[in-house]
Parts: structure tokens; C-alpha cells; sequence
């Protein structure tokens, strides 16, 4: 595997930054859970909302996009649509201030999670974005992306990291109330986007 | 009213509605919108070209056709930027037109233009802070 190409100091310096990552989000998610809301806070909600359902938009045409039956019957632009979600998603989550706080970045979180993705490592990762023709020279190159098993494995490891950037937008709201809006939102765009990797699969 | 397939994009729509201080009767389907459309009577409606079974336009032309809603107007979302479905949805009777992805402050002008100014107070949630 392309792994190889990974240095073992590499991988201990994203490991400790990953481990950082994830040490210090605990605390922040209890100490937004207490208080009365600051104004700051609220504005800062409404600028994340806007920001949020312009997000939302763009990604839910990737999303229609993912579901055309033309695409559909290729796995390359199935793949292509999923890891375009995915960086939109890891870009956005980026620029949040919780996130970039704590220094949130693509191999962070990849290799955090090492053990959830069967594929996914940081080699598929070039200036902190997925990159579609790492997938093709592993799998397309290969044939192996015709093989349903590997096909359904890369896309339940592109929906992880949809699924933990959707987390963390979630997060990023102060307001119980928007969380909870969000969290619903979100969660039927990925639903959406489950229920169609999964037609690709049986079909 | 939003008449998209969409789930999220129903969503969206009916949260910046909500934000906007109006209400919104959202449908996933032409046949659904029609249904409501005999029920209510909304001040705007947004609707989706691409629809399953019959398609946007179609839907646009009968509630242009209709006595009681020709009044209403529609604003066509679509995917596409082609200057084609823009004329057609023109030509079906609708009173703009929305390209997908969007803006929030894009529809914020249309319900303003077609159902009058939104509160001043609540047209403050839309400008982003600088």
C-alpha cells in the first residue's frame, strides 16, 4: 500500500496532533453547554447560519448530483461527488474558530480515527484536501473500484468524514436551539446521501 | 410555499422563510403542491423545475391557468443556469428565477420584491458581520 510513503515521524506528529485535537474539544463542548448567551455569541450564530445554509446549498447539489442515475453508473464520479463533499465540508470546518482553535485539520482527524477507515489514510491527503486521483491510482487503476466491497468501504469512509465535519458545524453553534436545528438538518442531508451510495451498491 | 423534492433544500428554504418572520407549507412533489395549492392560498411560491412525475413548468402553467391562483407568484429554482430553462420558466408564467446552489440574501430580495419589505428588525439577522 501507499502507506509506505508515510514516515514514521510523520505519523507520530499527526497522531499527537490528532490526540491534542481531541483532548481539548471535551471541555469546550460542556463549558458552551452552561450560560446565558452573549450577544457576540448570537451574532456569531447568525453569521455561522448564513454561512451554514450556503454550505448546505452547494453541497446538496453535489448530493443531487451523487444521486443521478448517470452518475450513478460510473463509481469515478460517484467517488468524485462523495470527495468533493468531503473537502467542502473539511474547508468550511477549517474556518470555524472552534475548530481552528484547535487546530483542526484533515490528517488530524483521519489519522485520530485510523482504526474507522479501511482505506483512508493520509496519503490520499495532498495540501490538506482528499485528492480524487490518489482514489484512481489506488483503486480505479486497479479495477478495484468495480468491486462492490471496496466501492461500499471507500464511501462509508468518505460519509466518516462528511459525518465528523457535520459534527463539528453542529458544535460550532452556541445556541442549544440552533444545535438542535442543525444537528436535524444535517443529519437528513447525510441520510439522503447514505440511502444513495446504497442503491449504488446493490445496483 | 417551497415545492422542491429535496428534502434539504425544503429545509433550507423553510428555515430562511422562518428567519425572514414568514411562515412557509413546504411539499416534495408536484401532486402535493397542487393538493396544497386547493387548501391555501400563499403570497409566494418557490418551486423546483425538476420535479418527479410532472416537472416545474408544468406545474408553473396550471397554477397560471387557475382562477384563484394565477395571482400568486412563482419563483423557479433550478439546478441549472441555462438560459433555456430561464425562458421557459418565463414563458410557463413565472416571475423569476433561482439558480441552485444559493444565498440566503437571494431569497431574502425575491420575498421582498413579492411580498413586500421584510421587518427591519429581522433583516438585521441577514447582514453578516464584518
Amino acid at each position: 500500500m501507499a502507506e509506505a510513503s508515510i514516515t514514521g515521524v510523520d505519523q507520530a506528529i499527526l497522531a499527537k496532533k490528532a490526540e491534542a485535537f481531541l483532548q481539548e474539544t471535551a471541555p469546550v463542548r460542556e463549558e458552551l453547554r452552561v450560560g446565558v448567551l452573549s450577544p457576540m455569541d448570537m451574532q456569531q450564530d447568525t453569521a455561522l447560519e448564513y454561512d451554514s445554509m450556503v454550505l448546505l446549498s452547494k453541497i446538496e447539489q453535489l448530493g443531487i448530483r451523487f444521486n443521478d442515475k448517470m452518475v450513478q453508473a460510473s463509481a469515478a464520479l460517484a467517488l468524485e461527488c462523495l470527495v468533493n463533499i468531503a473537502n467542502q465540508l473539511v474547508e468550511f470546518t477549517e474556518q470555524l474558530p472552534l475548530a481552528a482553535a484547535k487546530r483542526f485539520s484533515l490528517d488530524a482527524l483521519i489519522t485520530r480515527d485510523r482504526a474507522h477507515y479501511t482505506h483512508l489514510g493520509p496519503h490520499y491527503i495532498r495540501q490538506r484536501r482528499l485528492v480524487m486521483e490518489v482514489f484512481t491510482e489506488l483503486h480505479l487503476h486497479q479495477g478495484a473500484m468495480r468491486d462492490p466491497a471496496v466501492f461500499s468501504q471507500l464511501t462509508q469512509d468518505l460519509l466518516r468524514v462528511s459525518n465528523v465535519c457535520l459534527n463539528i458545524c453542529v458544535k460550532a453553534f452556541h445556541a442549544p436551539e440552533m444545535r438542535q436545528q442543525w444537528s436535524k438538518i444535517y443529519s437528513g442531508f447525510l441520510v439522503h446521501l447514505v440511502k444513495a451510495a446504497k442503491e449504488i451498491q446493490t445496483t | 410555499m417551497v415545492v422542491d423534492d429535496s428534502q434539504t433544500v425544503r429545509n433550507i428554504m423553510a428555515l430562511i422563510v422562518h428567519r425572514l418572520g414568514h411562515k412557509s407549507v413546504r411539499a416534495a412533489s408536484a401532486m402535493e403542491g397542487l393538493t396544497l395549492l386547493t387548501e391555501l392560498r400563499p403570497d409566494l411560491i418557490f418551486l423546483d423545475i425538476t420535479l418527479p412525475g410532472m416537472d416545474g413548468l408544468d406545474v408553473c402553467k396550471v397554477i397560471k391557468n387557475n382562477k384563484h391562483t394565477k395571482q400568486v407568484p412563482v419563483i423557479m429554482l433550478s439546478g441549472s443556469e441555462q438560459v433555456f430553462d430561464k425562458v421557459m420558466g418565463r414563458l410557463a408564467g413565472a416571475a423569476d428565477y433561482i439558480t441552485k446552489p444559493f444565498e440566503p440574501e437571494t431569497i431574502r430580495k425575491c420575498i421582498d420584491t413579492y411580498c413586500g419589505q421584510t421587518d427591519r428588525v429581522r433583516e438585521g439577522l441577514w447582514q453578516k458581520p464584518q
